[in-house]
């Protein structure tokens, strides 16, 4: 469980401070998936890296299992970037095994792991290509399984599919909900599409604009497994509006017509 | 072969003094081979030794300087300093102050090819994607495996580009020191050669050091190739247009 409680961030700029998030607090449980959408800038990412210890927080705390995050802790959370940020050198075995390395723990133990996820994720035999040589999708499902190897606690996802076009955004829905029916991983999942949070998520997370505050917490009322023709469903459909709803808050009233 | 052919032709309408042709030319690098061997060998020792010493220097300051804002800020004002001097400029204080030997022209050009070398590490160590800095940090990478696993190999291109830019300009240096002292060595013999009013034994130094030059630059052209292509490296870069690397 995650416990994100009156959580303040400030970043210190040139001509004072100002405040990227301010007050929020939202509890994540184990094995759930919880999207945060809201405006650019809104302080997506930086709650993101605030959970990940990356960043410190000025006021507030965020607790692991009532522990409280001081810091980037080795193993507890496995982040994705909207690039795969894979290391070009290293073909996708030896990028998917970098954080193993980073902890100094035995390569040869986790190698059979490795196998196992490079399959779940559809990139069997694609294991000792260079990243340059894939595509941006399957450069993307690498980075999964290099988040997935050392099995963190959370999966931080930033945007992950938002670089892809839109079919290839619905096969990594299904292929995420897949992994985590298999893992049970908790994953907390910032992205613009509002559709890609309803049909993903247990919770979607609504953030004001800057300073960030969560506006409003919807619970999806789809049942899971998730199929793809749920997206077509009244639920969905009634769902995405009020989403929609929700966000358009910020907008100027010019601009909703 | 068309150049050699204009060139034929430019010497036959001018005064051997001038422009000898190439035929001259050859048989001079031929009658004087021995001669032209010795120094040869003169020029390359201060060549390899003040190339592989400017560009160790230069990388290990640019490494330095890659990791610490502070000792960026100390050293950048009098590293932007140095570069403006033509260091070239230089090699009568260096005689004075090391004397007629290897000294002044190993350092010489150790100087002047140790700017690409420190511009080209810090450029390669610190432009990696700060994404990548992050996942790094998320994993609780220490300083030793940022660098080993990310920022050298990023490096290594950048840096082996500049090892090109380096050898060429050690090259310089060291004829350029060699003009000053007048002493042994091919830019030695060149302003020998002048005084003697010998063209054809200065066209034939010319032709030789050339020749020298592209072969050293060739091999580090391979070294690079071999280099990037075990550790599948990317290509390397270099800003066209910097003019602060003057020799
Ligand atoms: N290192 C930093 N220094 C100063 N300000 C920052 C820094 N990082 C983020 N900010 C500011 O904090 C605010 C929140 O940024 P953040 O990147 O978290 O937004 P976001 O919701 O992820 O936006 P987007 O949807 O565009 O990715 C922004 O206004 C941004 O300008
Ligand atoms: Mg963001």
């Amino acid at each position: 469980m995650i416990q994100i409680q009156g959580v303040h961030k400030m970043f210190d700029l040139a001509d004072g401070g100002t405040y990227a998030l301010r007050d929020v607090s939202l509890t994540i449980r184990e094995g759930e998936i919880v999207s945060l959408i809201g405006p650019s800038g809104c302080g997506k990412t930086t709650l993101l890296y605030c959970i990940s210890g990356l960043e410190s927080i000025v006021k507030g705390r965020i607790l692991f299992d009532g522990t409280p995050v001081e810091g980037p802790r080795k193993g507890e959370v496995g982040l994705v970037f909207q690039k795969a940020v894979l290391l070009d050198w290293r073909t996708v075995m030896d990028n998917v095994l970098l954080p193993i390395e980073v902890f100094g723990r035995p390569r040869a133990h986790y190698v059979d792991r490795a196998r196992e996820l490079i399959e779940l994720v559809g990139l069997t035999g694609f294991a000792d290509y260079l990243p340059g040589k894939l595509s941006g999708g399957m450069q993307q499902r690498a980075a999964i399984v290099r988040a997935l190897i050392f099995e963190p606690r959370v999966l931080l996802m930033d945007e992950p599919f938002g670089a892809l076009d839109a079919l290839t955004r619905e096969h990594m829905n299904m292929l995420l909900l897949r992994v985590w029916e298999r893992t049970g991983k908790t994953i907390v999942f910032v992205t613009h599409d509002l559709e890609e949070a309803a049909f993903l998520s247990d919770r979607v997370v609504v953030m004001t604009s800057r300073p960030g505050t969560v506006r409003e917490i919807v619970s999806v009322p789809l049942p899971r497994p998730r199929t793809i023709d749920m997206r077509y469903s009244e639920d969905f459909v009634r769902l995405a509006r009020q989403l929609r709803g929700l966000l358009d808050v910020d907008l100027p009233t010019a601009a909703v017509g | 072969m068309a150049a050699l052919v204009t060139w034929h032709l430019a010497s036959l309408t001018t005064s051997p003094l001038i422009l000898p042709g190439p035929i001259p030319v050859a048989t001079q690098l031929v009658r004087s081979g021995s001669l032209i061997m010795t120094n040869l060998w003169v020029t390359l020792t201060e060549i390899v030794l003040g190339f592989v010493g400017g560009s160790l220097i230069g990388i290990i300051t640019g490494t330095a300087i890659a990791h610490s804002r502070r000792l960026d800020g100390i050293l950048r004002p009098y590293i932007a300093t140095s570069q403006a001097v033509p260091k070239a400029a230089l090699a009568p204080l260096f005689v004075l102050w090391l004397g007629f030997g290897l000294g002044p022209k190993v350092t010489i050009a150790a100087l002047i090819s140790f700017f690409p070398l420190l511009e080209n590490t810090i450029v390669g160590l610190r432009r990696v994607d700060p994404d990548a800095l992050k996942l790094f940090a998320s994993l609780g990478a220490r300083p030793w495996q940022v660098f080993l696993k990310l920022r050298l190999p990023h490096g290594l291109p950048y840096i082996l580009t500049g090892l090109k830019v380096g050898v060429v300009f050690a090259t310089v240096g060291a004829v350029i020191a060699e003009f000053v002292t007048a002493n042994k060595g091919l830019g030695a013999l060149i302003m020998q050669a002048q005084g003697n009013f010998d063209t054809r034994l200065m066209f034939a130094v010319i032709i030789v050091l050339t020749v020298m030059g592209v072969i050293l630059y060739e091999l580090l052209q391979l070294i690079e190739r071999w280099a990037l292509r075990t550790f599948n490296l990317g290509e390397g870069h270099i800003d066209p247009t910097r003019t602060e690397w003057n020799p």
